[in-house]
C-alpha cells in the first residue's frame, strides 16, 4: 500500500483545481449545470487527483485540459483540510504532472458526498451554470 | 403554481409493485440488446427507455474515461439500475445519471434542498442518501432486493418539484 505524504508547503488560502469529465455535469433546477458528487471521488487503487493552482503556469497549461476534461472546478486546501478531514498529499511518482496532489481522506460517506459538493467553485464554467454559487473566471459551452 | 406543485408522496406506497424486474442481456458486434420482464399491470414511466440508453452509452466508455485513470463501468451496476428505474411508477421524475471512477454509476435527483443519490457499485453493492420526513440525512447500505422494495426513497424522489419527462 502507497504511503502518501502530506504536502507541508500547502496553505489555507491554496486552491486545487479539479478538472471534471463532461458526464459528470448534470442538470439542476436551481443552478443551471453544478457538479455530482461522482466528480470527488477516489479511484480503485489512488486518491482523489487535484493540481495545486500556484504551480501551474495556466489552469488550461495541462495535459487533462488539452485531453478534453474542459470544465474546472476549484476547492479551497483549508476547507478541505479543516471542515473535511481531507489530507493535501505529494505524488510519490517522479514523473508525476506539474501541480499534481492528491486529496487523502474518507469520501463516500453522505457528509462527505454533501461538503464536496457544497465547497466547489467554477473556475471554467458549462454555458448553461446560472452563476448562482458564483461567477466563473470562464464559460466554456455545455457538455 | 402547478409547475411548482409537489406531487403527493402516498401514490407509491398504496401500489407499491409486486415483482422484481428480471433483466436478460444479449450483445452482438452491432449491438446490446435488453429483455426486461415486468408485471403485465406496471406502467414504467416514459423516460425508461430513454434513461436505459443513457445507461447502456455508459458501458461504452474506456478505460481512464474521467481522465484519471476510471475504470470501465461493470454489468453489475448496469443491471442493478435498470432493474431499479423498471420498478419506478409512471409520475416519477427521471434520474440524472453519472458514471463512477471505480466502475459504478451514481442516479441523481436534485431540488434544493432535497438530494437523493444512489451508488450502484461494481461489488454489487449499493449506497443510497436521502432525506426523512424531518429532512434529516439518511445513509442505507443495500442489496438490489431490499432496494427494489424502498418505498420511502422512491417516495422522496416521487415527492420532488421536477419535470416528469
Amino acid at each position: 500500500m502507497v504511503e502518501y505524504g502530506d504536502d507541508l508547503s500547502i496553505t489555507e488560502k491554496d486552491e486545487l483545481l479539479r478538472y471534471i469529465y463532461g458526464g459528470w455535469i448534470i442538470d439542476d433546477p436551481d443552478e443551471g449545470k453544478r457538479v455530482s458528487s461522482a466528480a470527488f471521488r477516489d479511484h480503485e487503487d489512488t486518491p482523489m487527483s487535484v493540481f495545486l493552482r500556484r504551480e501551474l503556469a495556466d489552469v488550461r497549461s495541462t495535459d487533462i485540459y488539452k485531453n478534453g476534461h474542459r470544465w474546472v472546478v476549484t476547492l479551497s486546501a483549508g476547507r478541505l483540510k479543516a471542515e473535511l478531514g481531507q489530507r493535501i498529499c505529494l505524488d510519490p511518482d517522479p514523473n508525476a504532472p506539474v501541480g499534481h496532489r492528491y486529496v487523502v481522506g474518507p469520501k463516500k460517506s453522505g457528509t462527505a458526498r454533501a461538503a464536496f459538493t457544497a465547497t466547489y467553485r467554477w473556475v471554467i464554467a458549462p454555458a448553461s451554470y446560472n452563476g448562482s454559487r458564483g461567477q466563473p473566471e470562464m464559460i466554456d459551452g455545455d457538455p | 403554481m402547478v409547475a411548482n406543485a409537489i406531487v403527493s408522496p402516498k401514490f407509491y406506497t398504496e401500489q407499491p409493485p409486486d415483482f422484481a424486474p428480471t433483466l436478460v442481456e444479449r450483445e452482438s458486434a452491432k449491438r446490446l440488446t435488453l429483455r426486461l420482464r415486468i408485471n403485465n399491470s406496471w406502467t414504467i414511466p416514459q423516460w425508461f427507455s430513454k434513461s436505459v440508453e443513457q445507461l447502456k452509452d455508459l458501458l461504452k466508455l474506456a478505460p481512464g474515461w474521467d481522465g484519471y485513470g476510471a475504470e470501465p463501468i461493470s454489468r453489475v451496476a448496469f443491471h442493478n439500475a435498470v432493474r431499479f428505474l423498471a420498478t419506478f411508477p409512471s409520475l416519477i421524475p427521471p434520474p440524472q445519471i453519472v458514471p463512477t471512477s471505480e466502475g459504478g454509476i451514481q442516479l441523481e435527483w436534485h431540488k434544493q434542498p432535497v438530494n437523493v443519490e444512489i451508488e450502484f457499485s461494481p461489488d454489487d453493492s449499493i449506497r443510497a442518501y436521502y432525506p426523512d420526513r424531518r429532512s434529516e440525512p439518511i445513509e442505507e447500505e443495500l442489496t438490489i432486493d431490499e432496494l427494489l422494495l424502498a418505498n420511502n426513497l422512491v417516495n422522496v424522489i416521487a415527492s420532488l418539484p421536477l419535470s416528469r419527462e
